[in-house]
């Protein structure tokens, strides 16, 4: 199943010459600064190519590529195993029906999990903390109401479902009590009868998007946030030491209102959006991707519309924002001590996870298109 | 395409649109006075206070137009000035011309009601027509008020591929509640929009005028087709007024990078443009050609999934859906891409993505049958699949070449929507 694509090949063989040391001036004057970087590290994300294909592929942190799977469809977040880094749930973007066990080590693709009849994924998985089980969020289709499935970490059979309280969940956090879900709402029902390429939402007037959490043994609802504005689409989620949950949102009201697409909630009902100066605001254009939390406690989120990467405290100030074309990916490296941001055009860039100052020059593979969503593990 | 010379700001007062879609008149003079006509004065008053606003938004700043009939000279002039053009005088118009025929169609409506005969069921489907049409060329710009309150579904839910639409016509028609434009603006968006209205005009299980003028639902018909017509106007207007009240989407795309709530930068803005313009083109030629032609021969053709295919309007639709991108391409009267270009001295570039437009008009034009008999004829066909192939051209040299011109990346997580 590994297929190489074509025009990584050139590339490929570039890089063992390299390390045979016959082309090594070239890469090593600009590696030199980060050779010692955090050298087991890697990082595992969706990706397509330049062609369109699609792939689940494994890089380093110098941007050397170590793997790509091709797979049927356009895939989104990374699910890792808590205490196997070398596995990962990989999941077809919504409102696909397949996911991918991946052997991270082993650059293969273990086993292909399909939704069950009248159910389609929402591009997102979770393992338990104890890694026992595996989440997967789901829409029960004939009732367009959000599930989560409780499936056997290992066979990936379903052994439960729980409600997710809303519509359209999205990413998934097991919290470390080991009992509570969190889980995005977005809110938007997908009308699933125009076909995967252009996803219509059809409700969006009447949209309510929340933050849940679950306790996954009863399935019973034990808290419900909503942003203060029904218009922002709850989608993804990141957990900070203190257990504060920052929420990254998709605005879908008026292109008038720079919403700002980042919260947190510090328990309760509420979802506190950050406060960011109106310029940053309009600049990060109502959308985030995907959000990341350090262990220095700040937040990091990705704005592919508006080509921003912007770092905010967990009590919701700015830290620091930068240009980043079309950003995506962002997981912590470098214990913690670092962000890592994937990009469409193929870049990978590291900030400082406290000053969310941007150190080292960036990465770049030019024929891959990173998706949404970058989750680092180590090496095999 | 800019034609004329002429103070950019001078001439936005009166864009007055005739029913296809296109300014028929450019008047370069004062407004018209407010009420001059019941529909599109109310319009061209908002034109005139609009136009003012601008005055005061870019006048001074030495960028965006600077000196009367002359050509931005720096790259952010050129930008601004695009973007400003692009709002008054290629995109406004668009919506005032939807406006004006959605009024024109709720009008033919109530006459053909008032006393339902042959003439009025013609003048009603030639509205309808023009009403879609006029529609389509403003549906290819996704940004801004339309995007808002489903109104883009609510006034055309397509494509359809579970039959929704024949499905919500035939509740609507049997049922007997209180039904007026403001409620079934609360119903289903398949219920409320264009299609709908082209089901109950153009009946393709039975004599619409027999239905409308002695079917046992007769009168049902005409209160459902009288409040889809309220309806599309409601919401024209609505749109309308987003774009052109003060503050509203014109001058936020105008004044992009210079205090716009919406794009930060000129840069962004351009870029949300030149994706938006890939992305329509794309799904345009998916839907209305691909999807109709299904596979690789005749009879494999889908010609059930044809946009309006019970009106045979697809072509004219297809038509109308290139004039708009057009639109947006060359900015109509205003300084468009094209000039951009050639101020680029990318002359070439600039002249091929016209004349691929003009050639994909031409080969619709020369197409004697609708849509959906074309994708089954054995011998039209390859004429529908050459259209498909030229589309993709067109599309392809948005995506790389303008984009690459304007220094614009396609996005790849931006596109995603997720």
């Amino acid at each position: 199943m590994a297929i190489e694509r074509q025009s990584y090949l050139t590339r490929r063989s570039f890089l063992l010459a390299g390390g045979a040391g016959l082309l090594a001036a070239v890469p090593l004057a600009r590696a030199g600064i980060r050779a010692a970087r955090h050298p087991d590290e890697i990082f595992l994300s969706a990706s397509d190519g330049a062609d369109g294909r699609h792939f689940v592929t494994a890089c380093d942190l110098r941007g050397r590529e170590l793997f790509s799977v091709e797979v049927d469809t356009r895939c989104h977040g990374v699910a890792l195993h808590p205490s196997h880094p070398g596995r990962a749930i990989v999941v077809a973007r919504r409102p696909g029906t397949i996911a991918y066990d991946v052997d991270v080590h082993a650059g293969v693709i273990q086993r292909r999990l399909e939704s069950a009849r009248d159910r389609h994924f929402y591009g997102h998985a979770a393992f338990s903390r104890d890694g026992r089980v595996l989440f997967t969020s789901e829409n029960d289709i004939p009732r367009s109401q959000g599930v989560v499935a409780v499936r056997d970490a290992e066979d990936l059979r379903v052994l439960a479902e729980i409600p997710t309280y809303g519509i359209g969940p999205h990413e998934l956090l097991a919290l470390p009590d080991g009992d509570t879900l969190a889980i995005a709402n977005g809110g938007l029902v997908t009308d699933l009868a125009d076909g995967k390429q252009r996803r219509r939402d059809l409700n969006i007037p009447d949209m309510d998007p929340s933050l849940v959490f679950v306790d996954v043994r009863s399935g019973r609802l034990l808290e419900q946030a909503r942003p203060d504005d029904h218009f922002a689409s709850v989608r993804h989620l990141a957990l900070a030491r203190d257990g504060t949950v920052a929420v990254a949102m998709q605005y879908e009201g008026p292109e008038t209102n720079p919403y700002p697409v980042l919260g947190f909630h510090r328990g309760g009902s509420a979802i506190e959006t950050v406060s960011a100066p109106h310029e940053l605001r309009v600049r990060m254009q109502r959308y985030a991707a995907s959000v990341c939390v350090s262990s220095t406690g700040v937040a990091a989120v990705t704005c592919p519309r508006g080509d921003t990467v912007a770092f905010f405290s967990t009590n919701g100030d700015l830290v620091a924002s930068h240009e980043v074309r079309d950003a995506g990916g962002v997981a912590t490296i470098a214990g913690g001590s670092r962000f890592l941001v994937t990009t469409g055009l193929g870049e990978m860039r590291e900030f400082d996870a406290r000053t969310g100052l941007q150190v080292a020059d960036p990465e770049r593979i030019a024929e891959i298109r990173w998706d949404n969503h970058a989750v680092a593990t180590l090496r095999g | 395409m800019e034609q004329h010379r002429f103070d950019p700001h001078a001439s936005r007062t009166d864009v007055r649109p005739d029913l296809d879609g296109h300014p028929a008149a450019v008047n370069y003079g004062a407004a018209p006075p407010r009420g001059a006509s019941a529909r599109s004065g109310w319009a061209a008053g908002i034109a005139a206070l609009v136009g003012a606003a601008l005055m005061g938004l870019s006048c001074g700043g030495g960028i965006g137009g600077g000196q009367q009939g002359s050509l931005p000279t720096t790259q952010v002039g050129r930008s601004s000035r695009l973007l400003e053009d692009l709002a008054w005088t290629a995109l406004l118009p668009q919506y005032q011309a939807m406006t004006a025929s959605f009024g024109t169609l709720d009008d033919a409506i109530a006459a053909f009601c008032d006393a339902p005969a042959a003439a009025g069921l013609d003048a009603t489907r030639a509205a309808w027509r023009s009403a879609m049409e006029s529609w389509v060329a403003a549906s290819m710009f996704q940004l801004g008020p339309i995007a808002e309150d489903n109104r883009a579904l609510r006034i055309e839910f397509w494509p359809d591929a579970n039959n929704n639409v024949p499905r919500a016509v035939e509740q609507m028609l049997v049922r007997d509640d209180t039904l007026s434009a403001d409620t079934l603006a609360r119903q289903s968006v398949a219920a409320q929009g264009l299609p709908a209205l082209e089901r109950l005009l153009f009946d393709p299980e039975a004599d619409a005028l027999v239905e409308f003028t002695s079917g046992d639902r007769a009168a049902r018909r005409c209160t459902y087709a009288r409040a889809i017509g309220g309806n599309l106007l409601g919401i024209a207007r609505a749109v309308e007024a987003a774009w052109a009240s003060d503050g509203g989407y014109a001058t936020q795309l105008a004044s992009a990078g210079r205090g716009s709530d919406v794009f930060a930068t000129r840069e962004a803005a351009i870029d949300e443009v030149v994706n938006g313009l890939f992305t329509a083109l794309s799904a345009s030629r998916d839907d209305r050609l691909a999807g109709p032609l299904g596979g690789d021969t005749a009879a494999e053709a889908k010609s059930f999934r044809a946009e309006s295919v019970w009106s045979g309007n697809s072509f004219a639709n297809l038509a109308a859906s290139l004039r708009g991108a057009q639109a947006i391409y060359d900015g109509r009267a205003g300084f468009g891409f094209d000039d951009y270009l050639r101020a680029s001295s990318r002359d070439a570039l600039a002249s091929q993505i016209t004349e691929t437009f003009a050639s994909l008009q031409a080969e619709i034009t020369a197409l004697p049958v609708t849509l959906a008999e074309a994708v089954q004829d054995e011998d039209l066909r390859p004429r529908v699949v050459a259209l498909l192939d030229h589309a993709t051209t067109l599309a392809g040299l948005i995506e790389t070449d303008l984009s690459s011109a304007m220094d614009v990346k396609i996005g790849f997580n931006s596109n995603d929507g997720d």
